[in-house]
């Protein structure tokens, strides 16, 4: 049987804005199980990647996801993107909009969705927040609750763009430890991040996307191939 | 000049007089509840694709905004018998409720695609990314949204509504305006009967005006800026 071992796979893929290009023939693969982390300037398009590789917009080249080609507008059943703007459903408390969710994606009624959206509030140190609604959420709060509900999914890939933004010192250890515990079940993770902290907490080595495509490939490539050389 | 105030033909007529509030009542809550109805689709239709249905619904809004609510009253009520023919039979209380739905319509169709084009778009994409469908989208995160960040002006043009039905007086339904009228001239009481008429209105209308600000406070907890 032919195991899938690439859960992401970039091929020669180019962004352009008008005239401007953000990326060019980027070539990468994310390995199932596989943490990476990337940063790199602000501007050089790691969120305007992660929403391409989540079929959000348009793109030149070839990507695949769990071997199915990504395709703009249809969005992948195996990944879940939790974007730098939370985006929560307003008019649901925090409770509620992981609880939506399981009840949308795995038909659990209403009563057995707010359990289990309690338990993903728990692990994000979340519990006093449950009934609040988003606007009445710090920044902190409503960027743990996306994390809550992108966890909520249990999707084998888990796409995270700049996750502990508004997140103080202290529950970012917690949101290190969630994202080092996804790694240890064995889930895909990309981690767009130019947090130094949480890169030291999750002790893994950074990838930079850089404004020029070729670089960008070159930098990916060979920071690949180093670390597969320090791993053996 | 000293005027002696005498309401007890005003006690006498008791009965009638909150007859006809019953009829100021009923009349505004079909009216609503018709407009209700169709100032969600219409307010859906506005943001269509087909651009002759957007324009169409574009152009109804326009109308029946733009109309005062008592010149269509009474040309539903004069020219609407002529153009569907003598054997449809349409009540004062029907012409009034089409003329006060149609005004409610347009108006709160409105408020609703301000309410829809409220709701942030990333709100939406989440969901597509997660797979909803396009009816989980707008049952479960688009219509209640735009319901929740839309009721306090929709009890306000509610409010608008009832005031508004007075008008049908004109058309001769016998709402509580057009009978105070009628026993004025009964009983040439018309300060008396004026002076409650406005105490009856200020009755019906002042609970719903506390509602709506216990909406808005409710509504602040969930969308309000801090
Ligand atoms: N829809 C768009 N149209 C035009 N330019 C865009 C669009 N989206 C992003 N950009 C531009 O692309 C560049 C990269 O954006 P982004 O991917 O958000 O970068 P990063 O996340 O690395 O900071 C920015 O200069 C931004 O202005
Ligand atoms: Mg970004």
């Amino acid at each position: 049987m032919d195991r899938i071992k690439h859960a992401i796979q970039i091929r020669s893929v180019t962004k352009r804005f008008g005239e401007r290009v953000l990326f060019e023939n980027l070539t990468f693969d994310a390995d199932v199980g596989q943490l990476l982390v990337l940063t790199g300037p602000s501007g050089s398009g790691k969120t305007t990647l992660l929403r391409i590789i989540a079929g959000l917009i348009p793109f030149d080249g070839k990507i695949e996801v769990c071997g199915r080609p990504v395709i703009a507008g249809t969005p992948c059943p195996d990944l879940v993107l939790i974007p730098q703007q939370p985006s929560l459903w307003e008019h649901l408390s925090a409770l509620d909009n992981i609880a939506l969710v399981r009840h949308l994606l795995f038909k659990e009624s209403k009563s057995e969705a707010r359990q289990k959206a309690s338990g993903y509030l728990e692990i994000l140190d979340l519990m006093q927040a449950a009934d609040r609604f988003p606007r009445r959420l710090s920044g902190g709060e409503q960027q743990r609750v996306g994390l809550a509900r992108g966890l909520a999914t249990e999707r084998p890939i888990f796409l995270l763009d700049e996750i502990t933004a508004n997140i103080d010192r202290d529950r970012k250890e917690i949101v290190g430890r969630v994202i080092a515990r996804l790694h240890e079940e064995g889930k895909t993770v990309v981690l767009v991040t130019h947090d130094p902290v949480i890169v030291k907490l999750l002790k893994s080595n950074p990838y930079c996307l850089e404004p020029d495509g070729l670089h960008a490939r070159g930098i990916i490539e060979n920071e690949d191939a180093k670390n597969d050389r320090q791993q053996r | 000049m000293e005027y002696t105030w005498d309401f007890t033909s005003v006690w006498r007529n008791w009965e009638v007089l909150l007859q006809g509030v019953g009829v100021t009542i009923v009349l505004s809550l079909a009216s609503i509840s018709i407009g209700l109805l169709l100032s969600f689709p219409i307010a859906f239709l506005r943001k269509s694709k087909l651009k002759f249905v957007a324009w169409l619904s574009l152009a109804f809004i326009e109308v029946f905004r733009d109309l005062p609510v008592l010149v269509v009253l009474v040309w539903l009520f004069y020219c609407l018998p002529i153009l569907l023919g003598n054997n449809v039979r349409l009540t004062p209380f029907a012409v009034a409720v089409m003329g006060l739905a149609l005004n409610f319509t347009a108006l709160q169709a409105e408020i609703f695609r301000a309410g829809l084009e409220a709701i942030p778009l990333g709100q939406l994409e989440i969901a597509r990314t997660l797979g909803f469908s396009r009816y989980q989208i707008a049952r479960y995160i688009v219509i209640p949204q735009a319901l929740w960040r839309t009721l306090a002006p929709t009890l306000g043009q509610a409010v608008n509504t009832l005031k508004l039905t007075s008008l049908a007086s004109f058309i001769a339904v016998d709402e509580v305006f057009h009978v105070t009228t009628f026993l004025i001239q009964e009983t040439y009481r018309p300060l008396e009967f004026y002076t409650i008429l406005a105490v009856l209105y200020l009755l019906t209308i002042m609970p719903l005006s506390f509602a709506i600000q216990m909406v808005e406070r409710r509504l602040e907890m969930r969308f309000g800026q801090d």
